[in-house]
């Protein structure tokens, strides 16, 4: 079975793109992870509840599947009921900015399954091509990036 | 063994043997701390255990102690002490006492360890300079109770104080960014996928302006540049009108134009996060909707 990242551009696409690819993610995912915006210089007031089930943070300069200038540190959770209604709570990926984390991700066993750029609106979803073909006709417009490679690294598996 | 030889034996295989070669530096005969969790938190090859007195002892995820390390004989960078969320601590161990940069004085680490983790600014000292490359040792710092074996939870600084020692032991941002009001705007440096006409993994300059409450961008642009062989190109994608253009070409001033572009670029959308706050402050925000794109206020 051959799987390939593809990209949703959820610029000008009906906004229940966003909950449906949602939907198809956490079916399939067992973590949650997101970007804590060091810029800030706190954690995003909204992710504090569920600071006791954070399970692990790191940093790393690998970002958006492409070594980065500066390191970005990133946070999972183990994907819970609630969790799960958190990342359902914001209607579009675009939302995922100021006091939510950034780059919301679903990870199944450390692959991720759904990641995103939240400030460019993108998700990517990990496929193969049938599920892509049908996403794509139930309203999807999910083209292959190219890349398969993963969105970020911990550094002590490189 | 070089530094970069070190960690890669850590890789992969269990962690706390990543802790052997500097177990050599230990004092010999001082007892291993007992430690007494206060917190279980799951996740990394080895626990830090920090004493009171300021040795440090490390266990394996057993809890099976891998030894003891002394102030004087292991030279731990405190600002290499990435404190994270929780509990959770990444570390950074030096293989050598090589130590290059400012070392800043006792006062200025203390000053900036959060107060269950000051045992560790005891140890010797030097600069962060690898913090967040990919030569990190990750692990847990876990403070041993002062006594009674109760750590109170008032023992630990607030999670987002945590976080904020995060971000002075760490490599720079690559994006500035933040919010004026409802208005969220965010200049930067970075590489990743840009959809439209440039359709591919690459470095740029971005500038962006949106109105959060709804999700409206107000301007989201990119200024994108790579190689196609020998031939430049250069690309320039606006996400909020879709405007999108991109050549490669050897034609200087096409070069010229796309620089040019990105610099006013950039200068509009600093002028524009400075007239917002500026706008906001004086309670003038109502002037902005002159601006074309510009939503109204709340």
């Amino acid at each position: 079975m051959i799987m390939h990242y593809y990209v949703q551009e959820m610029n000008d696409a009906p906004v229940e793109l966003w909950s449906q690819a949602l939907d198809f993610a956490l079916a399939r995912a067992d973590t949650v992870e997101f970007v804590v915006d060091r810029a800030q210089k706190r954690w995003p007031s909204t992710l504090k509840p569920f600071s006791a089930i954070l399970s692990e943070t790191f940093s790393s300069r690998w970002r958006w599947q492409a070594r980065q200038l500066g390191s970005t540190t990133f946070a999972r959770f183990p994907l819970t009921t609630e969790v799960a209604s958190y990342l359902r709570s914001l209607p579009n990926v675009g939302y995922w900015l100021g006091d939510y984390p950034e780059d919301p991700a679903l990870y199944h066993q450390d692959v991720a399954v759904l990641w995103t750029i939240s400030h460019e609106r993108l998700a990517f979803l990990w496929l193969t091509q049938e599920e892509a073909t049908t996403l794509n006709a139930a309203g999807f417009t999910l083209s292959p990036t190219g890349n398969d490679l993963s969105p970020t690294r911990r550094p002590l598996t490189r | 063994m070089d530094r970069r030889g070190f960690l890669r034996v850590t890789s992969g295989v269990i962690g706390g043997m990543a802790l052997l070669p500097l177990l050599e530096r230990s004092e010999p005969g001082v007892p291993a701390v007992v430690p007494t969790p206060a917190q279980a938190v799951l996740r990394p090859e080895f626990t830090v255990y920090a004493a009171p007195s300021g040795d440090l002892s490390v266990a394996d995820r057993a809890g099976l102690s891998l030894g003891a390390i002394t102030g004087e004989a292991f030279a731990l960078r405190a600002r290499d002490a990435q404190l994270l969320g929780g509990d959770a601590c990444s570390v950074d161990l030096p293989p050598d006492s090589r130590l290059v940069g400012e070392i800043p004085t006792q006062a200025q680490i203390l000053a900036a360890i959060p107060m269950p983790f000051l045992p560790i600014a005891r140890h010797a000292l030097d600069s962060y300079a690898l913090v967040g490359t990919d030569y990190v040792l990750e692990g847990l710092v876990v403070p041993v109770p002062l006594s009674n074996g109760i750590l109170l939870p008032g023992d630990y600084l607030p999670l987002e104080e945590q976080a904020r020692e995060v971000e002075e032991g760490i490599s720079p941002n690559a994006d500035v960014k933040g919010k004026v009001g409802n208005y969220f705007w965010r200049l930067s440096v970075e590489k990743h996928f840009i959809g439209a006409c440039i359709k591919r993994d690459v470095w740029h300059v971005g500038a962006l302006v949106k109105y959060w409450p709804t999700d409206r961008m107000i301007f989201d642009l990119h200024i994108a540049g790579w190689w196609q062989g020998s031939t430049p190109c250069f690309g320039v994608y606006e996400s909020r009108s879709k405007w999108c253009r991109s050549r490669c070409t050897w034609n200087v001033w096409d070069v010229v134009f796309s620089l040019a572009l990105a610099a006013g670029t950039i200068y509009l959308a600093y002028w524009l996060a400075n007239a917002l706050a500026a706008a906001i402050a004086t309670g003038t925000v109502g002037l902005l909707i002159a601006i074309p794109g510009v939503p109204p206020p709340p």
